[in-house]
């Protein structure tokens, strides 16, 4: 009871974040729904993007659009709105699947190292959480820790124990996940090729072509150039991309 | 009869002599040449030509003075019809040899037909020994040189120039194939086209030539320099015959080749070329080069489809110019499409004189939403030198009507469990899944940050500190006696002080010194951690001295310890402003003593 008690003052000032869906935009919503299912995908894009411009950024939108982009054959678009959708709905199995729908169809098929699938999946809980969500299960785990830790203090339990070795790893795994997820947020994060086609060079501007990647081609961004990013592949290839056939995530 | 092998391509007519003819005959006498070396031979030519149907009568030679008749070579016909009417001419060749030097008049020949006597005219010929006639060795000039030249002076950027290498030959015989050098054309796109072998007059002259075209389309404006052809190689050149007469040495000649092997060398002019930019005037805005004169349609299909599926336009250019090089139209309104690379067909049917053909562009476009699409116009721009101006062919508009999508097959992505604890995404439709039909809430999906989350992340821990804190102070204090002695020191006096004040204040001396000397030894005592029971105002000052208090500070303790021995076994010692007095001085001693021997200092509780 102590501790709900004191994890809820503690986080108090945080739980009242947020902001309410404005009533007004559900008219242009409903209208760019009509479109959709009328086949009409173009336009229903349009209204989605729209209703993004105006602010109203969740995850229902950012998924409807790529739904747009998909039917209109536009597998790169549809993977980024896919994606920005994901952090706010990481756990939505028909975003999953369509993200894995898009995967499958994209001509790269660019594998990422074995240890590095194999960590990917040891540490699923850093994909199943958002980066809102990560920071307060980071609260939330520092505060039942160091409550319980000054519990232990008073009166050495078996049970407190537990409690305080069992949060402390929680802080430590959830810490580490929201570290990663600031590192991504604060650098210039991952991108989705939008092109039918995208040459990667050996260095920004009128060098070599190593290789060419395709619609829908996931690619980490290291460093921004004069119009070009510095790319890495998942399978650790690097190379030089123009920004103007890739998009960010 | 060497000289008669050389002159097998075309035998030169030097001198003809021509008969006045009836309408129907004509009559003509010819040598083939009209110096002749003594031991040489010269052929006379006789040639009957009558027109309408008929048998050519037999000619009769003429007085053959200075000559022997070696042989007659031999007869020719010819049938040809001009007008509807048939001519038919006959030549019989006579060989003739000299029979010394000097000048000789072949006379008239006659012929008689019809009741009509026909001669031809007389023929000079001089005949001077073999040392005086010139070497028949080719000049350049004469039988045996090559040209370089373009059919035009100026063209414009991208026009074609046809320039033609010829190498003229008469009555030279070459060995082997020539070499050739050049020409050098920088600054042109260049097509080499196969040679070809002709006959052509110059001078009078009738030549073999061999024509070499070669076309070419400028790249760049400027002047620009064809270099000269250099071509060499060797020939056969005759040597000279000897002096002495005689048929049968002739004859003995006749049948043996007498040359040398020469090498030759020949070089053209340079030709010179002026290329022009096109104008700047009323060039279309999205002309993209192409030069010429070109006819344009279009075609496209299907004019009905779904959203997704692909029109085919089929654009064709024709007409003169370098085809090859033709870039595509332009199509108009494709912001709704999906565009590709167009598939591109040449065909040329010619390059010389002009550069012809057709090009076929085939473009597809993938409309991506449904409705009626329109394309206003494909455009086709091109230069025409001949005009010299721009021309600007448009089709359209194209109307399609794009029907929506079909709904595609389904196929679900499910996660699969693969194992305990394990799940696998697995393909077993081709679906996404349906859109939402609640639009949720609009909110940050960042990360929660600020002070807040700040002062969130650092209370619990700061709060951990103060109480760990406090409960190893109260473990120590419940532990160790001497620690806990010294925390209570200051607290313990104040109780004894405040006993002491109420015992002033009752007027009770021997209490009110009593408390003041257990406020001060208890004081002292606890600082010390030594018992207080018995602790005599010399053992006060020995600890405090050893302790390095001040020797002031220690005789006023020591001074108020007597003063409170003397006023405990004397009551009325004291008056109460002296209590009173001696109360501030203990506050005074023990804030001091707290001071020198440890914290905290000595609250007024009066």
């Amino acid at each position: 009871m102590l501790l709900i008690v004191v994890g809820s003052i503690l986080l108090f000032p945080l739980l009242a974040d947020g902001e309410v869906v404005g009533l007004s935009d559900e008219p242009l919503f409903n209208e760019a729904n009509q479109a959709y299912n009328g086949n009409d995908f173009a336009t229903a894009a349009e209204k989605y993007k729209q209703l993004l411009d105006m602010g109203q950024e969740s995850g229902e939108v950012l998924y409807n659009l790529g739904n747009c982009y998909f039917r209109m054959g536009r597998l790169g678009n549809a993977l980024v709105y896919y994606e920005r959708a994901r952090r706010f709905m990481p756990r939505n199995r028909n975003l999953l699947e369509n993200i894995a729908l898009v995967e499958s169809r994209a001509a790269d098929d660019i594998a990422p190292p074995k240890f590095l699938a194999v960590v990917s999946k040891g540490f699923v809980w850093h994909y199943m959480l958002n980066a809102r969500e990560a920071s307060l299960l980071v609260l939330a785990a520092n505060a039942v820790f160091w409550v319980s830790l000054c519990v232990l203090t008073v009166a050495n339990r078996r049970f407190i124990r537990a409690t305080v070795v069992l949060f402390g790893l929680i802080l430590i795994l959830s810490g580490c996940s929201y570290a990663l997820k600031e590192m991504e947020r604060r650098g210039l994060g991952n991108a989705v090729v939008t092109v039918e086609e995208a040459a990667v060079r050996t260095g920004p501007g009128d060098y070599a072509v190593t290789f060419n990647l395709h619609d829908g081609a996931r690619l980490r961004l290291v460093e921004a150039r004069d119009g070009w990013y510095e790319i890495r592949l998942a399978d650790g290839k690097r190379g030089w991309i123009e920004k103007d056939n890739v998009e960010r995530i | 009869m060497g000289r008669r092998l050389i002159l097998v391509l075309v035998p030169l007519v030097l001198a003809v002599a021509s008969l006045e003819a009836s309408a129907q005959i004509s009559f003509t006498a010819s040598v083939d040449k009209n110096v002749v070396a003594l031991g040489d031979t010269v052929v006379l030519t006789l040639t009957v030509a009558m027109s309408g149907q008929g048998q050519l009568p037999d000619p009769e030679l003429p007085p053959l003075i200075g000559f022997d008749l070696i042989y007659e070579g031999g007869t020719s016909k010819e049938f040809s019809y001009v007008n509807g009417v048939m001519t038919t001419s006959e030549s019989r060749r006579y060989v003739l040899a000299p029979k010394e030097e000097g000048e000789f008049v072949i006379g008239a020949a006659t012929l008689r037909y019809g009741g009509s006597v026909y001669r031809t005219g007389p023929i000079q010929v001089r005949v001077v020994a073999a040392s005086q006639l010139p070497e028949q060795v080719p000049t350049e000039r004469e039988n045996f040189f090559c040209t370089l030249a373009a059919d035009k002076e100026e063209a414009f950027l991208g026009e074609q120039v046809n320039v033609y290498f010829r190498l003229y030959v008469r009555g030279v015989q070459l060995v082997g194939e020539p070499r050739r050098e050049g020409p050098a054309t920088e600054g042109f796109l260049r097509y080499d086209l196969p040679f070809t072998i002709g006959r052509e007059i110059q001078n009078d002259l009738i030549y073999e030539v061999v024509k070499l075209p070669i076309v070419l389309f400028p790249l760049e404006t400027g002047e620009f320099t064809i270099t000269p052809v250099v071509l060499t190689g060797e020939m056969k050149v005759p040597l000279p015959r000897r002096s002495s007469p005689g048929v049968l040495r002739d004859f003995d000649g006749f049948f043996r080749d007498r040359y040398t092997v020469e090498r030759y060398r020949l070089v053209t002019e340079p030709v010179t070329i002026l290329v022009k930019p096109l104008p700047d005037e009323d060039k279309p805005p999205f002309f993209s080069g192409n030069v010429g004169s070109y006819s344009f349609e279009v075609s496209s299909k299907p004019s009905q489809l779904k959203v997704g599926e692909p029109i085919s336009v089929t654009m064709k250019i024709t007409g003169e110019g370098n085809i090859e090089a033709v870039n595509p139209p332009v199509i108009s309104d494709i912001e709704d499409f999906k565009t590709y690379e167009p598939e591109i067909t040449t065909n040329v049917v010619e390059k010389e004189p002009v550069f012809k053909g057709e090009r076929i562009f085939e473009a597809i476009l993938v409309p991506q939403r449904p409705g009626r699409q329109v394309i206003r116009n494909v455009a086709f721009s091109f230069f025409d030198p001949e005009k010299e101006d721009y021309v600007t062919l448009a089709k359209g508009p194209f109307e399609f009507n794009v029907l929506p999508a079909p709904v595609e097959p389904m196929r679900r992505v499910v996660a699969v469990e693969t194992g305990p604890g394990k799940t696998e995404i697995k393909v077993v439709g081709e679906d996404i899944g349906p859109i939402f039909t609640e639009m949720g809430s609009a909110g940050r999906p960042g990360p929660v940050e600020g002070v807040g989350f700040l002062a969130s992340l650092g209370v619990p821990p700061l709060a951990y500190a103060f109480l760990a804190a406090a409960v190893g102070k109260k473990r120590r204090l419940a532990s160790d006696v001497a620690y806990a002695r010294k925390q209570r020191a200051t607290r313990d006096a104040r109780k004894r002080l405040a006993m002491a004040t109420r015992a002033l204040k009752r007027g009770d001396g021997a209490v009110f010194c009593g408390e003041m000397t257990k406020a001060v030894t208890g004081f002292v005592a606890d600082k010390f951690g030594v018992p207080s029971a018995g602790l005599t105002a010399v053992d006060v000052r020995e600890k405090l001295t050893s302790a390095g208090a001040p020797e002031d500070l220690v005789k006023r303790v020591t001074d108020l310890l007597e003063a409170c021995d003397y006023g405990r076994f004397a009551a009325t010692a004291h008056t109460p402003g002296e209590m009173a007095s001696m109360l501030d001085g203990a506050r005074y001693v023990l804030s001091e003593l707290q001071r020198v021997l440890g914290r905290s200092g000595v609250a007024d509780d009066r």
